[in-house]
C-alpha cells in the first residue's frame, strides 16, 4: 500500500483543467490526513442527523429559550398532562395538538415555525381561516420561507380561489426563485383555469429545477393533450413513466393520447396498464382509514411532536427534547423516523450505546431506509466495535447497492482504520458512480492516495473542488497532493 | 287571473319595476330566475330518513320527476320522499307526493287520489309510457323494493310491480331509465344500484373527530351491479342483466342517462359511479352492451382518478350534432364535462369551457344542459349541497346548504358563471339533490324544480330578459315507443342546427324533459325538423313557425328511408 502523501513534486501540471483562479489555501502537513478523515466523518453523521431534524431557516433575531429548567417551558406543562395518556378520540388528539403547538408559540415567541405548526393544526381541524391568518403571521416574520407561501397558496386553492393561490405562489417564487414545486403549482392552476398555454413555460422551468419529478412531465403531457399536440403529450407522459414506472395517471394520459391518435391497440395496452397500476395502488388500508380516523390522527400528532423536537436545542434542552420524542413514540410506536430522531438525540448527547440501540430499532422498522442501517455501522465504530461496524456497513452495502452513502461510509471506515485500501478504492469509486458529490470525490481522492495513485488523486480532488469551489479542505488537499508530485 | 295574482304577467312586470328601482346586479345577467315556491302551494317536505345509523342512502336522496301525468298538457311534479318506510307507511307527509299543475304556478297535491304515495325510501325515478297506452307510468328506484306504477289514464295509478317483475330485490337504488334497448317499440328498464350494505347497527365514521357518513369506497360497502329488464310487451319484464352484458360490471351507480352516444341509432347507457369508474355501455343495437367507459375516456377525471360521480346529463353544448356529457361530483372535484368526439370517444373539456367553475367546495347533484335564454346555445345549471349535515364543524371552506350554480353558454365554447347575476332564484341556499327542468308555466322557456334534502323543494320561474325564439317538441310514437324515448330530433333554422333526444331518467336520479326544448335566437322559422325514431324510420317536418309547442307524430312527416 502506497504511503499517504508520497510525492512531494510541486507545481501545477500542464494540461490539467484549471480548477479555480482564486489562490488555493495554504497546504497542511501530511500528518493531518487523519483529521481530514475524521472531520468529514463527524460532519457526515452530523449532516445525517441534521438532515433528519432540520427545520427551515429562522431569523437570526429569534433566540431559542434560555437553558433553564425544563419545567419552565410551556411545553413542559403539555407534556406533563399528556405523557402516558391514551387519547380516546380524534378530538382528544386534536386538543393535544392544539395545546402542543400553542405552547410552542409561547416558548418561541416571534418565530415562524411554531406559528406555521399551529396553522397546520388549525387546518386539520377544518379552520382554514385561522390557519391562513397564522401562516400570514409566520411569513411576515420570515419572508424567505417559500414553503409558507406554498401553504397559503394551497389553502386558497382548496377554497377554489385560484387567482389568490397563484398570487401566493408567485410571492413564494419572489422569496426563493428556485423553490421547487411552486411553478408546478401555478402551472397546474393555470391548466385548471383553462389556460394551458401559460402553463407551458412554467413547467419547462420547473423541469430544470426538479428534473426528476415525474409530475412535471405528467402535467406537461396534460398541457400538450389539451393543446392537441399529441406527439408531445406522448413524449411527456413517457418521460414521467420512465422516471416513475408506476405512475398510473401518466398511463391514463398515454391511453387517451393513443385514442386520439387512433392507435387502438396501444390505447388498450396503456389503459390496461393504467388499470392494473391503479388497482395495485389502491390498498385496503385506505379503506380502513376511512372508517377509523384514530390511527392516522395518532400518526399525525406524533409528527407534530417530532417537529416540535426540532425547535429545541437537543443538548441544552435535552430533557424536553427527549420527552417530546418519547410522547411521539407513545402515539405512534412504530414510526421509524421518530426512533431515528431519538437515536440522534442520544448521539448528540454522547449516549452512543443508547443511540446505537435506537438506530437498530429504526433499522428494524424501516428495512428499506438505508440511513438507520448506515448509522448503526457508524455508531458501532464510535463505540469502538470495529468488527461490528464493518459488518453493519457491509450489510448496508449489500442491502442498498444503489446507496452511494452506504458505500462511502464503509470506505471511510477502511480509510480511517488504514485497512483494506483496495476495497476502500472500489467502494469510493462506486460511491462516486452512484452519487457524484464533492464529498465522495474527496473520499475517492483519499482512496487513490492511500493506494499510491497520486495522478488520479489529483484529478479527483479537482472534481471535488469544481463542485465546491469554496471548500478550503479540498483546496488544501489539492495543494498537498500536488506538492508531492 | 288578475293583476295582483303573483303569477300574472302584470304582477311580474310590477315586480320587475320594483326590482329595477334598486341597483340589484342580478338584472345584469342573460338569465333570470325567480323563486316562486311560496306561491305554488306545494307543501311537500323531503325527509331524508335520518336514522342515526348514518346509512349512506340518507345522504344521497332523492330525485324528482316532471311529466304530464294527466295528459292535460301541462307539466306536473312528483317528489320522492326518503323517510324510514315504517314511519312513512303511517304518515302521508313522509310519502312521495304528486302535484298536479293547475296553471299560474299553482299546484295541487293529488297523491292520495292518484295512488302514488309510495312509502318506500325513495332515491331515483323514471317516467315513460311502458305499456304504450297513451299515458306516462312511473318507476321508483328505492332503497328497498322498487315500484312500478301503471297510469290508468284517469288520474290514478296502479302498483303493478309484482306483475311486471321489476321489484329489483332489496337493493339500495339510484337512477333509473326507460329506454328501448333493441328498438322493438316498447321501452325497457335500466335500474342502477348503488352499493351493498351489511346489516349493521351503525355506519358512522368521523371526520376530524366529528360524526360523519362514510363514502361508498369504505370497506363496509361493496360495489354492486345494475339490472336491465326487457319489456315483454305484455305488461311483464324479463331480467336480462346477464344476457345483455350489463351484469358483468360492478360499480356504485348513482345517476344514469341513456342516449345515442356513438350516433349509431341505438340507445347507449351512461352510469355515473360514485368513486368507481363511470360506465359507458355501448349498445350493439340488439340489446347487447359493451362497457367502454375507460376507452372512451369518460370513466375517470382527466387525471385518471375516480370521481364521486353523481348525476350525468347529455346535451349538445357546441351544436355539432353530438351529445356532450356533464357529470356532477363530490367536493374538491370539478365535475367533468366531456365533449363527444362522435365515434364513442370523449374529450375532457372541463377547464377549457369553465363548466362547473367555482364548485370545487361544493357537492354537485342534479344538472341540466338546456338553453335557458333561448339564444341557441345550451347553458348549464348545477344543483349544489353538501351531504355531511355538520360539515361546517370540521371544514370552514364549505357549508351543508349551498347556492346552486348557473352558467351561460357564450356560444364560443365557454360557460360563464352568471349565478350572481341571475336573480333571486340563484340566491336560494339549501342542500339540493335532484333537479327537473321543464316549462311549468307554458310560456316557452325552461323553468326549474329542485328537490332539497330534508326540506321544501324550490321552484324557479324563468324570467330571463331578451329571450330568443323557441320551439318545444312533443313526440308521439305510433310504431315505436309512444313517448319517443330515445328519439333523436334535429332542428334546422337557418344557420342553426340543434339536436336533442328524449331521455327518460336523467341527471341526478330524476326525470324531466319528455318535451324537447330548442332555443332559436332571432330565428322565427324552423326550416326542417328531422325526427329519427328509435327503432323506426325518420320523419321530416318542414316550415314550422317558432314560439310554439308542436306534437310530432310518427309517420306524419315526410318519411325518409334512412
Amino acid at each position: 500500500m502506497a504511503r499517504h502523501g508520497g510525492s512531494k513534486k510541486k507545481g501545477h501540471r500542464r494540461g490539467k483543467p484549471h480548477v479555480s483562479r482564486r489562490a488555493p489555501a495554504p497546504a497542511r502537513k501530511r500528518s493531518r490526513w487523519w483529521l481530514a478523515g475524521i472531520i468529514p466523518a463527524i460532519l457526515a453523521v452530523g449532516i445525517l442527523l441534521w438532515w433528519r431534524t432540520a427545520e427551515r431557516p429562522e431569523p437570526a433575531a429569534s433566540p431559542a429559550p434560555s437553558p433553564q429548567r425544563a419545567s419552565q417551558y410551556h411545553i413542559a406543562a403539555v407534556l406533563d398532562s399528556h405523557t402516558g395518556q391514551h387519547p380516546e378520540s380524534v378530538s382528544d388528539i386534536q386538543e393535544e395538538e392544539l395545546a402542543l403547538t400553542e405552547a410552542l408559540t409561547k416558548d418561541f415567541p416571534g418565530r415562524d415555525t411554531p406559528l406555521s405548526l399551529l396553522a397546520t393544526v388549525h387546518q386539520y381541524r377544518g379552520d382554514t381561516t385561522e390557519a391562513e391568518a397564522l401562516w400570514k403571521q409566520a411569513v411576515a416574520l420570515n419572508p424567505r420561507r417559500s414553503d409558507l407561501y406554498e401553504k397559503l397558496g394551497e389553502a386558497a386553492r382548496r377554497k377554489d380561489e385560484l387567482d389568490e393561490a397563484i398570487a401566493w405562489w408567485q410571492k413564494g417564487l419572489e422569496a426563493d426563485p428556485q423553490a421547487p414545486g411552486l411553478r408546478w403549482e401555478i402551472a397546474n392552476a393555470r391548466v385548471t383555469q383553462g389556460q394551458p398555454d401559460e402553463a407551458l413555460a412554467l413547467l419547462q422551468q420547473e423541469c430544470a429545477i426538479t428534473p426528476k419529478a415525474p409530475r412535471n412531465y405528467y402535467l406537461l403531457g396534460q398541457v400538450h393533450l389539451k393543446q392537441r399536440a399529441y406527439e408531445e403529450a406522448q413524449a411527456a407522459y413517457e418521460k414521467a413513466i420512465e422516471i416513475e414506472p408506476s405512475y398510473y395517471n401518466a398511463y391514463y394520459g398515454l391511453g387517451v393520447v393513443f385514442t386520439r391518435l387512433r392507435q387502438p391497440e396501444q390505447a388498450k395496452a396503456a389503459m390496461a396498464r393504467f388499470r392494473q397500476l391503479k388497482t395495485d395502488a389502491a390498498g385496503s388500508e385506505d379503506k380502513r382509514i376511512m372508517i377509523d380516523e384514530m390511527p392516522p390522527a395518532r400518526r399525525r400528532a406524533a409528527t407534530f411532536y417530532g417537529q416540535a423536537y426540532s425547535l429545541y436545542d437537543p443538548k441544552r434542552q435535552a430533557e424536553i427534547g427527549q420527552r417530546l420524542l418519547a410522547r411521539a413514540l407513545e402515539l405512534d410506536p412504530n414510526n421509524a423516523y421518530t426512533w431515528e430522531k431519538l437515536a440522534g438525540h442520544h448521539y448528540v448527547n454522547n449516549r452512543h450505546q443508547q443511540a446505537l440501540a435506537l438506530f437498530q430499532k429504526a433499522a428494524e422498522l424501516a428495512p428499506d431506509n438505508p440511513l438507520p442501517h448506515i448509522n448503526v455501522g457508524k455508531l458501532y465504530a464510535l463505540v469502538k466495535q470495529p468488527e461490528q461496524a464493518e459488518q453493519a456497513l457491509q450489510q448496508a452495502v449489500a442491502r442498498f447497492p444503489d446507496s452511494g452513502l452506504a458505500h462511502s461510509e464503509l470506505a471511510l471506515l477502511y480509510l480511517r482504520s488504514r485497512s483494506r485500501p483496495a476495497q476502500a478504492l472500489t467502494l469510493t469509486q462506486k460511491a462516486v458512480a452512484l452519487a457524484p458529490t464533492a464529498h465522495h470525490y474527496y473520499l475517492l481522492t483519499w482512496a487513490y492516495d492511500v493506494n499510491g495513485d497520486l495522478k488520479n488523486a489529483l484529478a479527483t480532488i479537482e472534481k471535488a473542488i469544481a463542485l465546491e469551489p469554496d471548500n478550503q479542505r479540498y483546496r488544501s488537499t489539492y495543494e498537498r497532493i500536488r506538492s508531492r508530485f | 287571473m288578475n293583476a295582483f295574482d303573483p303569477g300574472s304577467r302584470t304582477a311580474r312586470l310590477l315586480a320587475g319595476l320594483v326590482l329595477l328601482s334598486f341597483p340589484i346586479p342580478c338584472l345584469a345577467g342573460p338569465i333570470y330566475m325567480v323563486d316562486v315556491t311560496a306561491q305554488t302551494r306545494i307543501t311537500f317536505r323531503h325527509n331524508n330518513g335520518f336514522s342515526g345509523r348514518y346509512h349512506i342512502a340518507e345522504t344521497v336522496c332523492a330525485g324528482l320527476a316532471s311529466f304530464d301525468y294527466d295528459n292535460d298538457g301541462d307539466i306536473d311534479l312528483y317528489f320522492l320522499n326518503s323517510a324510514i318506510p315504517l314511519k312513512a307507511a303511517n304518515d302521508a307527509s313522509l310519502c312521495n307526493a304528486l302535484y298536479r299543475n293547475d296553471g299560474n304556478w299553482r299546484f295541487t297535491d293529488v297523491t292520495e287520489g292518484a295512488g302514488v304515495g309510495d312509502a318506500g325510501f325513495g332515491l331515483g325515478v323514471a317516467v315513460a309510457d311502458y305499456d304504450n297506452d297513451g299515458d306516462q307510468d312511473i318507476y321508483l328506484n328505492n332503497h328497498g323494493p322498487n315500484v312500478l306504477y301503471r297510469n290508468n289514464g284517469d288520474g290514478t295509478f296502479t302498483d303493478v310491480t309484482s306483475t311486471a317483475g321489476v321489484g329489483n330485490g332489496d337493493a339500495v337504488g339510484a337512477g333509473a331509465n326507460f329506454l328501448d334497448v333493441e328498438g322493438d317499440g316498447d321501452v325497457d328498464l335500466y335500474v342502477s344500484n348503488y352499493v351493498e350494505c351489511p346489516d349493521v347497527e351503525s355506519f358512522q365514521t368521523t371526520r376530524a373527530g366529528h360524526p360523519a357518513y362514510l363514502g361508498p369506497a369504505a370497506a363496509i360497502y361493496e360495489n354492486t351491479r345494475d339490472a336491465l329488464y326487457r319489456n315483454n310487451g305484455d305488461g311483464t319484464f324479463t331480467d336480462i342483466t346477464d344476457a345483455s352484458g350489463i351484469g358483468a360490471h360492478e360499480g356504485a351507480g348513482m345517476g344514469t342517462v341513456c342516449g345515442d352516444i356513438d350516433n349509431d341509432r341505438d340507445t347507449d347507457i351512461i352510469v355515473a359511479n360514485d368513486m368507481t369508474g363511470n360506465f359507458l355501455f355501448l349498445n350493439d343495437g340488439h340489446g347487447r352492451f359493451e362497457e367502454m367507459g375507460l376507452m372512451a375516456a369518460m370513466a375517470y377525471s382527466q387525471h385518471g382518478e375516480e370521481q364521486g360521480s353523481m348525476g350525468p346529463e347529455l346535451g349538445d353544448y357546441d351544436n355539432d350534432g353530438l351529445l356532450d356529457l356533464y357529470i356532477t361530483a363530490y367536493q374538491d372535484q370539478l365535475g367533468p364535462f366531456y365533449r363527444n368526439l362522435g365515434d364513442g370517444f370523449f374529450e375532457d373539456i372541463t377547464t377549457q369551457t369553465g363548466a362547473g367553475a367555482g364548485t370545487v367546495s361544493s357537492v354537485t347533484w342534479g344538472s341540466a344542459l338546456l338553453d335557458f335564454d333561448q339564444d341557441g346555445y345550451r347553458d348549464l345549471f348545477v344543483a349544489c349541497g353538501h351531504l355531511q349535515p355538520n360539515v361546517e364543524s370540521y371544514d370552514d371552506r364549505t357549508t351543508y346548504n349551498q347556492f346552486n350554480k348557473l352558467y351561460h353558454n357564450d356560444g364560443k365554447g365557454k360557460f360563464m358563471d352568471v349565478s350572481n347575476q341571475s336573480g333571486p332564484g340563484l340566491q336560494v341556499k339549501l342542500s339540493s339533490r335532484g333537479a327537473a327542468f321543464d316549462d311549468f308555466d307554458d310560456d316557452g322557456d325552461v323553468d326549474i324544480a329542485i328537490l332539497n334534502s330534508g326540506g321544501a323543494p324550490t321552484l324557479l320561474r324563468n324570467d330571463s330578459p331578451n329571450q330568443g325564439h323557441w320551439l318545444q317538441v312533443r313526440l308521439r310514437g305510433t310504431k315505436t315507443n309512444r313517448d319517443g324515448v330515445g328519439t333523436h330530433v334535429k332542428v334546422v333554422a337557418g344557420d342553426l342546427t340543434l339536436v336533442s333526444e328524449v331521455h327518460s331518467g336523467r341527471g341526478y336520479q330524476s326525470h324531466y324533459g319528455t318535451r324537447l326544448y330548442f332555443g332559436l335566437g332571432d330565428r322565427e322559422q324552423i326550416d326542417r325538423i328531422e325526427v329519427r325514431w328509435i327503432g323506426g324510420g325518420i320523419d321530416i317536418f318542414r316550415a314550422i313557425k317558432a314560439d310554439q309547442l308542436v306534437t310530432l307524430v310518427e309517420g306524419e312527416g315526410k318519411t325518409s328511408s334512412q
